[in-house]
């Protein structure tokens, strides 16, 4: 790792890359704002207490419907004037078992539907409790059961297992049945209620309540609020708080939209002026922005904000109250902004020495500079230009016939000569020089090592016959040939025990008696035995022998010669 | 602390494009200026012999702290005329002088913000001088020493070699 000592004798500010930083911080900085209100919005604005509002006029709206619905019934069932006494002893009721009122209202309901009156429909209710309470079955079974019990059918009472055998359900009366669940069951109920998931039961239903009348509270409150004369009219209202809402909020985003750009510029000064603000030209550059925002931020407070205010004041006062804070908090923050510039803009111009080097802002250098920034740019031009011809080459390549032949030849099996005479070809239509002085090159070469290798072959002595000789050694041997031919012998008579001649046995071409030389007379004797006998008396012994032993000789006058023997 | 000198680099570019003579003429001018400081830094780097024989570069590296050698270590300390590449806070150096090797910067810097205590940097020969975070044995001492007089040349040259180019010349 290399040391960062360093003595930097001469240094300049280079404002770019901390420009830049600020303008990626600010837009981190946004992100994270932006987060942060959310953050915020969740935990301090009240999540917590917009649920428990949302569940309180939840609870409001089914106890309310719950209680319609009792209402209606007993109403029909000619109760309607007891209905107080009733919802008194269902409150009562739930406070000292710790079953809801929303349970209980139900039961009662199908109690008094099935047929009982108002007070033995609170006993069996009672009794619907303690048996609940004692088998653990649901409050709305066993109530269900009971009211069909009391309309004479007890099988539901028996499947719900509670003590009552079908034997007993059919022999015994409503009034048996009743006794028998209440003295099961009996305290159930209360005894429950004193456990402590009864106490916790207790402190819910308590709580339900509580919401059940904040639930009611805050729905007469907004109708008192807006002055609604009912539901109906609250929904009105709802919608057009709604509505003026998101006008507010449009001519937000609209403001912040417009004026973006003098929001990131606000930004990136800030942030540029805290990391170096001692810079002059860094002020410098910003006192023009800063007389920009002060232009834009007159006329953001006094025209948009302002309008948009006021028509939310026009429509709801309560979005105006919200709209208004905002307001607040942006002048607020903007005017801190503002002397924040002027300040450090002051501070930055006391104390701060301009360096004395005018030579560098001369009118000359200047246009040197924008010389050399002309001629980059004219480079890069040219480039880009290049570059994109270069891409359009090699587009239309891939539809060049030319092409598409070259590079189906190089596929196939060639020798090396014929792929550098494909590569060359290629090279050349590439107009790539480079690639092409070194194939041509490679393959002069090639070219050259051939020729030669012609050369050398051509240049080679002629190999030795090995057969050169032979016509002279053929035409000695026919000489030779010729002159033992021409000689000549005398022949002597045949003498006893057979000359060769008389026997005229076949020989080689001509046989003995065809070599007898005129005017030689030769007398040859010759005895011809086998195995101690004369020819002929072996012969035939063998002749027999053989026939004996099953292998049958014959022996044929051959051309009918005599002496031709043919075995 | 640097000066600064606006549009130094700028200065220099153009120079080194459109006044190559004057470049060079300018060039050979601050060379002038540096290579005495940092000859001067050269010289207050220790022999080997003179390090505390751990840190003194060996056949057999038992660790990976950073080991000295004299050699190495001068031939670390050098100057540069071209720009650096901006730092953190944007600053790029024009002129500068620089202690490169690790070996050479431990020396130059070794107890300078604990105190020259413990087992090590007691043993570093030499002493520091130098304000600041410009303290040191070596390239920091020397350029200490100087009092400004190479950096006041420095910057007069390259109002001299702007002045001319302005003009032409």
């Amino acid at each position: 790792m290399m040391s960062n000592l360093l003595v930097s004798l001469v240094a300049q500010f280079k404002g770019q890359k901390a420009f830049n930083q600020a303008e990626s911080a600010t837009d981190k900085l946004s992100k994270k704002v932006n987060k942060l209100g959310k953050a915020l919005g969740i935990a301090l604005g009240g999540a917590a207490i917009v649920k428990f509002a949302k569940d309180s006029i939840k609870a409001f709206a089914a106890e309310e419907k719950s209680v319609k619905m009792l209402s209606n019934t007993l109403n029909n069932l000619g109760m309607g004037k007891q209905a107080d006494q009733i919802y008194s002893y269902i409150d009562a009721l739930q406070m000292a078992t710790g079953v809801a009122d929303d349970d209980l209202r139900p039961a009662f309901q199908k109690l008094a539907t099935a047929g009982l009156n108002a007070a033995d429909a609170q006993s069996v209710l009672a009794l619907a409790l303690n048996v609940s309470a004692g088998s653990g079955k649901d409050l709305d079974s066993v109530s269900s059961a009971l009211a069909k019990a009391v309309g004479g059918n007890t099988g539901a009472l028996s499947k719900l297992g509670i003590g009552l055998s079908k034997s007993e359900l059919k022999t015994m009366s409503l009034n048996e049945i009743m006794l028998k669940l209440s003295a099961t069951y009996k305290n159930s109920a209360a005894k429950a209620a004193e456990t402590f998931s009864g106490k916790m039961a207790k402190l819910s239903v308590a709580i339900g309540t509580a919401k059940e009348s904040i639930g009611k509270g805050l729905i007469d409150g907004l109708m008192l609020a807006t002055g609604a004369t009912d539901i109906a009219d609250l929904q009105t209202k709802i919608v057009n708080l709604g509505t003026t809402l998101a006008s507010v909020f449009v001519a937000t985003g609209n403001l912040i939209h417009d004026n973006w750009s003098l929001i990131k510029q606000l930004g990136i000064a800030l942030i540029a002026t805290f990391t170096a603000a001692k810079v002059y030209a860094g002020v410098a550059a910003l006192i023009s922005i800063i007389n920009k925002l002060k232009a834009a931020y007159v006329a953001l407070r006094t025209v948009s904000f302002a309008a948009a205010v006021a028509t939310a004041a026009a429509i709801n006062p309560v979005a105006a109250i919200a709209a208004a804070g905002v307001l607040v908090a942006t002048i607020i923050a903007g005017n801190i902004a503002l002397d924040k510039f002027n300040k450090t803009r002051e501070e930055a111009e006391k104390p701060f020495k301009v360096p004395n080097f005018n030579g560098l802002t001369g009118v000359d250098y200047g246009d040197a500079k924008r010389l050399e920034g002309l001629k980059i740019a004219a480079a890069k031009a040219q480039m880009k230009a290049a570059k994109e011809a270069l891409k359009q080459k090699q587009l239309n390549k891939i539809f060049d016939l030319n092409y598409i032949q070259l590079y189906a030849a190089l596929q196939g099996k060639l020798t090396d000569e014929e792929k550098n005479r494909v590569e060359l070809q290629l090279a050349l239509l590439d107009e790539n020089v480079k690639a092409a002085d070194y194939l041509s090159k490679k393959l002069a070469d090639t070219q050259g090592q051939t020729s030669m290798l012609s050369q050398f072959l051509r240049t080679l002595p002629d190999a030795k016959n090995p057969f050169e000789s032979w016509g002279d050694y053929l035409k000695t041997i026919e000489l030779e040939a010729k002159r033992i031919g021409a000689m000549s012998f005398n022949t002597p008579s045949n003498t006893s025990n057979g000359a060769i001649s008389s026997l005229g046995l076949y020989g080689p071409q001509g046989g003995l008696g065809a070599g007898v030389i005129a005017g030689v007379n030769p007398t040859i004797n010759v005895t011809v035995e086998l195995d101690g006998q004369a020819v002929g008396g072996a012969i035939r012994d063998s002749q027999i022998n053989d026939s004996l032993s099953g292998s049958f000789s014959q022996t044929n006058r051959f051309g009918n010669k005599q002496g031709t023997i043919a075995i | 602390m640097p000066t600064e000198l606006k549009g130094a680099n700028e200065l220099r570019k153009a120079l080194k494009k459109f006044a190559p003579d004057l470049a060079k003429e300018t060039n050979a001018e601050l060379v002038g200026f540096l290579k005495p400081i940092v000859k001067k830094a050269r010289g207050y780097l220790p022999s080997n012999d003179e390090m505390p024989s751990g840190f003194v570069k060996h056949e057999v590296k038992t660790a990976k702290f950073p080991m000295y050698d004299a050699t190495e270590a001068r031939r670390g300390i050098g100057y540069k005329l071209t720009p650096t590449k901006p730092n953190r806070q944007g600053w790029s150096s024009t002129v500068s002088i620089h202690n490169k090797t690790a070996g050479g910067a431990i020396f130059e810097t070794a107890g300078r913000k604990s105190g020259v205590s413990g087992r090590f940097s007691p043993k570093m020969p030499g002493s520091f001088s130098g304000s600041g975070k410009l303290v040191g044995r070596a390239m920091f001492k020397a350029y200490d020493e100087d009092q400004g007089k190479a950096k006041a040349a420095i910057i007069k040259a390259l109002e001299k070699a702007a002045i001319k180019f302005a003009r032409g010349k």
